[in-house]
């Protein structure tokens, strides 16, 4: 069983309630099925709970929390190996044709959460931290990629975005 | 206060999506806890009684079964001891398995690049010690033999039993070949992915 400090539970605690929301967007960046969502977020939650008992505040408690979210979705895309083999990264989704049009918010979100789950778990931890609105700094102390490299990788994000979205609401009208 | 999501901006577009209210609590944590050291308990049983059955062929085959073929019992012995080491290692690697909420540490391409490679080496450690020992003794118990006696039999015996098991060993062969080729290819898929991750990373100093 795992061994437990008496300050882990209210760390968690406090975790949960900071960031509860942002663990809830981010399972969804990673598993389109509602019931497989709802265990990756119980899983991403119990985790994160674990490794509280490791945290000695030696990075921010949003970046332990997003580096440990990240972790276990990622772990699970990896896992359901079929799906990882038709995942695509940043540079490769540029050059995807968009297919389908909205202008209603909520299917711009369906249309924006299916964007994001076409993407590798790397690719997929910087666009969900650029929409949290995290600056490049802290997503490259998530990712482990350097600060420049990120800007990179927003600045593709930004432009792959406002066309799909430029597209969609062109559509739409 | 509500902030209605501007329809052209994305990071509004996916701050402001409908939350889903499931809340986790502690209990639930704790459950999720004992779950786990259930199903781990579980595989472990699986696994157990693919040893056991490895284990219980080869005692028959070194004390039972008799000098039916040269180094039969030392083969067999052979057996025992693979069978007794592999569930020493599964028992060690179940237990011991490291879980995202460990990585705490890790940034998102080491952690990434950690487990592509894991899940490699869980695949070869399955091979190598769950089926491994029952491969092994199927093979010393039933192929063993049947070499042994068409090597023995006199050719107007008739057909001898390994043309009577030729079918069986195709279908084997088969299945072993199309396994081997779906191994392969996942390892390659995953080799490729890790050198795309050091590439990042190299890029990334």
């Amino acid at each position: 069983m795992v061994e437990t400090r008496p300050e882990q539970d209210s760390r968690y605690l406090d975790a949960a309630d900071q960031f509860g929301p942002a663990l809830d967007r981010l399972a969804r960046a990673y598993e389109a099925d509602d019931d497989k969502r709802r265990d990756l977020l119980q899983e991403i939650q119990f985790q994160l709970w674990r490794s509280f008992n490791a945290f000695d505040g030696r990075c921010s408690l949003r970046t332990w929390v997003y580096r440990v979210a990240h972790h276990v979705a990622a772990s699970h895309v990896i896992r359901e190996r079929r799906r990882f083999a038709g995942l695509v990264s940043l540079e490769e989704l540029e050059n995807l044709p968009g297919r389908d049009s909205s202008a209603d918010t909520q299917l711009d979100l369906d249309r924006l959460s299916k964007l994001i789950q076409q993407l590798k778990p790397l690719d997929r931890q910087v666009i969900v931290s650029y929409l949290e609105d995290m600056d490049a700094a802290s997503i490259a102390e998530i990712t482990g990629l350097s600060p420049a490299n990120v800007a990179v990788r927003i600045h593709r994000i930004k432009n792959l975005l406002a066309r799909r979205f430029h597209e969609g609401g062109k559509h739409g009208n | 206060m509500e902030i209605n999501p501007s329809p052209s901006d994305p990071k509004s577009i996916w701050q402001n999506q409908p939350a889903e209210t499931s809340k986790v609590t502690m209990m639930l944590i704790r459950q999720r806890a004992r779950d786990l050291h259930t199903k781990t308990r579980r595989a472990l049983i699986g696994t157990a009684i693919s040893h056991l059955i490895a284990f219980v062929c080869c005692v028959a085959g070194a004390f039972l079964g008799g000098g039916r073929w040269p180094g039969q019992r030392m083969a067999f012995g052979a057996g025992i001891v693979y069978t007794l080491i592999a569930a020493v290692m599964v028992n060690r690697k179940m237990w011991n398995a490291p879980m995202p909420g460990d990585a705490g540490f890790a940034t998102g391409i080491e952690f990434c690049r950690a487990e592509l490679a894991r899940q490699s080496a869980t695949e070869k450690r399955a091979i190598l010690w769950v089926a491994g020992p029952l491969i092994y003794t199927v093979a010393g118990a039933y192929l063993g033999p049947v070499i042994i006696t068409t090597i023995r039999a006199t050719p107007d015996a008739g057909p001898n039993v390994l043309s009577k098991a030729a079918p069986f060993f195709a279908l084997l062969t088969i299945w072993f070949v199309a396994a081997l080729f779906i191994r392969i290819r996942q390892k390659r898929d995953l080799r490729r992915e890790i050198e795309d991750l050091d590439a990042i990373a190299k890029e990334s100093r």
